[in-house]
């Protein structure tokens, strides 16, 4: 790989806008997560109210820290890029991963426990 | 490095960043597509007439099972994906895509079949 020469201070790492576009693509994600959530929520509201409401303040909680350390992924990408190091580590994607497993696992066990 | 999983980090080389990235939105891509699967089959059984209700409930089920599994294994991909581009080996096979396919096909008969019958 071509190290590039000294970028511009205030411009983009990369004229392709590669981290942005994953930047923009942690949003969508964390939106349709919540967005998901609560409407499995809703969904489930006559059904299993209090299952519902839980899921939708711990879906809230996820929500935002997913949000909050995406935006700071970002950050340290961008950082780490013009320095020329290595870019972060997985850990944000399995929690992205656990939070989905959550969502789908309450929604079988309410789908199954129908009666 | 020291960076998680060292599965993935322990060997190889940086790839070129814009790889890494594209490797990520793929993943991110997965999930939006194993929640909507989730979605599916939650509003299937939540909107379905209380008469035919079995049928409907196993399609939700394996809806929901479906996007489940689509996300974990998005995961999976991902390191897959990522080690690969480090050492410089093809990307791996085709993955989970078909089999959503035939599933969500499958699921689409048979609501097909429950509401008509």
């Amino acid at each position: 790989m071509a190290r590039r020469p000294k970028p511009l201070i205030h411009g983009p790492w990369d004229p392709g806008l590669q981290n942005e576009r994953t930047a923009l693509a942690w949003r969508r994600t964390v939106a349709s997560s919540y967005g998901a959530a609560l409407l499995v929520g809703r969904l489930l509201l006559e059904r299993a109210p209090v299952l519902a409401v839980t899921l939708a303040a711990f879906a809230t909680a996820l929500a935002g820290t997913l949000g909050i350390l995406a935006r700071r992924r970002y950050r340290l990408s961008d950082a780490r890029l013009r320095q020329g190091e290595g870019l972060p580590d997985a850990k944000l994607f399995l929690l992205a991963t656990a939070l989905i497993v959550v969502v789908g696992v309450t929604a079988l066990a309410t789908v199954v426990s129908r009666t | 490095m020291g960076r998680w999983p060292a599965g993935v980090y322990g060997e190889g080389e940086e790839p070129d960043p814009r790889f890494t990235f594209a490797n990520e939105r793929t993943f991110l891509a997965w999930l939006r597509t194993s929640l909507a699967l989730v979605v599916a089959g939650v509003a299937i059984d939540a909107l379905a007439d209380s008469d035919d209700a079995n049928g409907y409930r196993v399609l939700s089920a394996a809806l929901v099972v479906l996007g489940t599994v689509a996300s974990g294994a998005a995961f999976f991909r991902w390191m897959a994906n990522e080690r690969a581009m480090r050492t410089g080996r093809p990307l791996p096979g085709i993955g989970l895509g078909p089999v959503l396919s035939a599933g969500i096909a499958v699921v689409a008969l048979g609501l097909v079949i429950v509401f008509l019958v």
